[in-house]
């Protein structure tokens, strides 16, 4: 075999010159930048991660619920500025009995589907049987659990999906008939788990099992939202354009958003600072303190419906004991913590439940009184930190959880003379340790699904798959359960308070600061405002000079 | 030749055989699974879900099931995405390769002059000055030199988009932070070679016999002083154009190695080992590659093989 080193060379430059230019001819289009933005009404969106599903019955996350609440409409919809008000969606007008366990809801006339169908109470009834089929993989199924005999159909006790308490009378008309008084179901029905699905579209696509997710692709998504699906190219964005079937489209002056899915939140701040996007997900925590200073038009911080706590294992020594976890709840400078570690405005937690619910008082037992934390650990058997057991602080592998973690230990072995060792665990290892209570204290967070604060409170009562700190309390299961059932307003915050008093003198959990939202918005994004749960109708937001 | 090619893929089928082996119980064995998640499903909806995608069988039978799968060439679902693994590597992986072309370029195009001008004139400010650079380049991470490129040509000089993977201009900068990092080590390999062949008796000859020196270099040397660079190739082949999770998280490129990554993160056994499976038959193919490349230029391996 005879060949020369210069035919091998020149085979492989021709190898790559063909590449180039197979490479160069697959190039699309660019995209928008933010003035063109601003010229054609087209948002830019920083959204965080790739969108796992589009399926508003399956999805679950953060970045997911900003496309879908885009693409399709439930019956309320959230207000433009308070998320305690409900603002009519699909439904122009509704009304309940007397104690709030039965909803009559009135559908627009002029509702409809991307496809031209008319938005029907049927569709509701199909999308609610769709969620509540016991096998359908819904994360979210537990929140319809408020309609009558939906648990028992979903867990199979109830065969006929008839017994459940939802009902369309006509093709406008939907009732539903709830497990107990629910002076907060408008709330409820905001999220995404109440949203309908097109009937058509699921049924043409493999029906309510088919798990391959083909209907929310672009070409087969059929919503009633105020923008339709036009392009979904995975890790670079999503594109929805302005619905032309959508009944409140007069009004909406945005044409187009594209939503980035960046991960790197430096990647995401030059996208901003280099003019290709006009909000993003979050900032990068260093950065923060000097653009708060420098760029205070373009840096946000909203209060953030959202907790960040450590978990206790009550099933352990010394943590079994309320002393030992009161005093350490009690020994956290929590505003010096907010002040020189977090940096991002965040509150002090001094309670569970975070500040913003209308009808529900705020507590705040937990302040900072080293001497009294002290005083209780020495009536644990620990004066001065002495005998104290060797523990372990967890947290997901994270430079600001770490930081966190350094900084309230140091709190601890200053204020109690006690010592933890910091773990840290690759963020699925760490699930599950936290899930089998394979841990001392492990780093959580909660972040509220609407606005009630049950939304919080439910998941510390017993045998809850959220519980996971092995505490339990039969008081607070209770007045949890009362609170569910409440025939007013009044009984159901007054059970919820009891209840959170209870949490916050047992203490399974040390509360450790409330979220802000920390991004960056162009000033040119208008009527973009703060919200508690970070929903912004896309319908009244626009873009001008 | 083709006895020495065949006896190498066979060789390769055993090797990805061992591979998908070990991955497959590897990734079974690490704790969590594909639906924990910080707020959690109910348990029988996450038993529906592991009955659906056949991980409630022995491992045994999903292992059975997985190699039947793939040997028609099915990946199997992905347990995060909407997409099969199928889709998700065949719209992953030509970004990665165009990505890694481009870079392969620039690195051979600026390590290979380098490092002969370099050894040429070796000891003078030609050779100290780049091979410093080089020593910084081989130095300097991607994770700092893309953020550093990103920043001055993008955001500072505005001469192309800080991120994106939408124009051609798009394919400079991850381009340059991947190629930068290999151009410096492939210099300094290059130098190396050929310094090796300039000492060697029979260039001695050719200038004694008045061969124009540029002949020497390019039409005696070069060939011999290159098999040190297409040795590391092989290896580097491989990992330039699998995709890099930095540069592509960087640049937001929807590339292969960013997919790598994350799916071992969210435990998507399935997507795991199909990045895995198509590594390694990258890998191999590369060496593969490598290795005839060095029998045609090299010909002392060829009375070895036979």
């Amino acid at each position: 075999m005879k060949v020369t080193q210069q035919a091998v060379f020149r085979t492989l430059l021709f190898g790559f010159c063909a590449l180039a230019v197979a490479m160069l001819s697959g190039c699309g289009k660019g995209v928008p930048n933010v003035d063109e933005g601003v010229e054609q009404g087209i948002l830019l969106f920083g959204n965080g991660t790739e969108p796992k599903t589009l399926d508003p019955q399956r999805a679950t996350g953060v970045p997911e619920n900003h496309i879908i609440s885009a693409l399709i409409e439930g019956l309320i919809n959230y207000h433009q500025t308070d998320d305690n008000l409900p603002e009519p969606g699909v439904a122009e007008r509704w009304e309940a009995n007397e104690d709030s366990s039965v909803w009559t809801f009135y559908l627009r006339d002029d509702a409809y589907w991307s496809n031209g169908d008319p938005v029907t109470a049927h569709d509701f009834v199909y999308s609610y049987k769709r969620m509540l089929t016991p096998g359908f993989p819904g994360e979210y199924s537990q929140m319809l659990y408020q309609l009558k005999n939906a648990r028992e159909y979903k867990e199979e006790k109830v065969g006929d999906f008839g017994e459940v308490g939802i009902k369309a009378l006509d093709d406008k008309t939907l009732v539903a008939e709830l497990i107990g008084p629910t002076p907060y179901f408008l709330n409820m029905l905001k999220h995404y788990s109440w949203f309908p699905v097109h009937p058509g579209t699921i049924e043409a696509h493999g029906g309510i099992f088919d798990m391959s997710g083909t209907w929310t692709l672009p070409g087969n998504f059929v919503g009633n939202g105020p923008f339709v699906l036009s392009e979904w190219r995975p890790n670079q964005y999503v594109r929805v354009t302005k619905s032309p079937t959508y009944w409140d489209r007069d009004i909406m002056k945005l044409n187009e958003i594209i939503f980035y899915p960046v991960e790197d939140d430096n990647t995401e701040n030059r996208m901003f600072f280099s003019g290709h996007m006009h909000i993003t997900g979050t900032v990068p925590t260093n950065d923060v303190p000097v653009l708060r200073r420098e760029k205070p038009e373009l840096i946000h911080l909203d209060n953030y419906l959202g907790t960040y706590f450590y978990r206790l294992n009550v099933t352990k020594a010394p943590l079994d004991n309320p002393l030992v976890r009161k005093a350490l709840a009690l020994s956290i400078d929590r505003q010096a913590l907010v002040d020189k570690v977090t940096l991002g405005d965040q509150k002090p937690a001094l309670a569970y439940v975070p500040p913003g619910f209308r009808g529900y008082e705020a507590q705040a037992p937990l302040g900072y009184d080293p001497e009294r934390a002290r005083r209780l650990l020495a009536e644990a058997g620990y004066p001065n930190g002495e005998g104290f057991p060797e523990m372990y602080l967890l947290f997901n592998t994270s430079e600001g959880h770490r930081k966190i973690a350094e900084a309230i230990v140091n709190m601890w072995n200053k204020n109690l003379g006690i010592n933890l060792q910091l773990e840290n665990k690759e963020w699925k290892v760490y699930l599950d340790a936290q899930t089998h209570l394979d841990y001392d204290i492990s780093r959580s967070a909660w972040i509220g699904d609407y606005m009630d604060p049950i939304t919080f409170l439910e998941m510390f009562t017993s045998g809850n798959g959220n519980n996971d700190t092995g505490w339990s309390n039969a008081k607070y299961d209770e007045l949890i359960d009362g609170a569910f059932r409440a025939p007013s307003e009044e009984l159901h915050f007054q059970y919820l308070q009891e209840a959170e008093e209870i949490l916050l003198e047992e203490l399974p959990i040390v509360p450790v600061y409330w979220y802000t939202r920390i991004y960056l918005k162009d000033p040119r994004l208008r009527n973009w405002n703060p919200k508690l749960l970070d929903n912004h109708p896309y319908k009244y937001v626009y873009l001008s000079e | 030749m083709l006895k020495f090619i065949l006896k190498r893929v066979a060789q390769s089928i055993v090797a990805l055989f061992v591979i998908i082996t070990i991955t497959f119980f590897m990734v079974r064995f690490a704790p969590g699974d594909p639906f924990s998640a910080e707020r959690k499903m109910p348990e029988h909806i996450k038993q529906n879900l592991m009955e659906h995608y056949g991980l409630n069988d022995p491992l045994a039978v999903q292992y059975v099931n997985y190699l039947g799968n793939l040997v028609q060439g099915d990946l199997g679902p992905s347990f995060t995405e909407t997409r099969s693994v199928n889709q998700i590597l065949a719209a992953s992986f030509p970004v990665s390769l165009e990505l890694g072309s481009w870079a392969l370029l620039i690195a051979l195009g600026i390590g290979l002059p380098v490092g002969i001008t370099a050894s040429v004139f070796k000891n003078s400010m030609v050779d100290y000055i780049p091979m410093s650079m080089a020593m910084i380049g081989i130095c300097l991470p991607t994770f700092v030199l893309g953020p550093i490129l990103a920043l001055v040509f993008g955001v500072w000089l505005g001469w192309f988009n800080v991120s994106g993977w939408f124009m051609p201009a798009d394919r400079v900068l991850p381009a340059l932070t991947i190629g930068l990092a290999y151009a410096a080590v492939i210099a300094r390999i290059t130098r190396g070679g050929m310094l090796e062949v300039l000492s060697q008796d029979f260039v001695r000859t050719a200038k004694a016999k008045g061969v124009p020196f540029p002949r020497i270099v390019f039409f005696h040397t070069l060939k011999g002083g290159l098999l040190p660079v297409i040795s590391f190739l092989g290896p580097a082949l491989a990992g330039i154009i699998s995709g890099s999770f930095v540069v592509e998280t960087v640049f937001q490129i929807p590339g292969m190695g960013r997919q790598f990554v994350q799916s071992a993160f969210n435990r998507d056994y399935t997507l795991v080992l199909g990045t895995v499976i198509l590594f390694a038959v990258l890998i191999t193919l590369a060496n593969l590659l490598v290795d005839i490349i060095q029998v045609i230029i090299n010909p002392r391996l060829r009375f070895e093989d036979s």
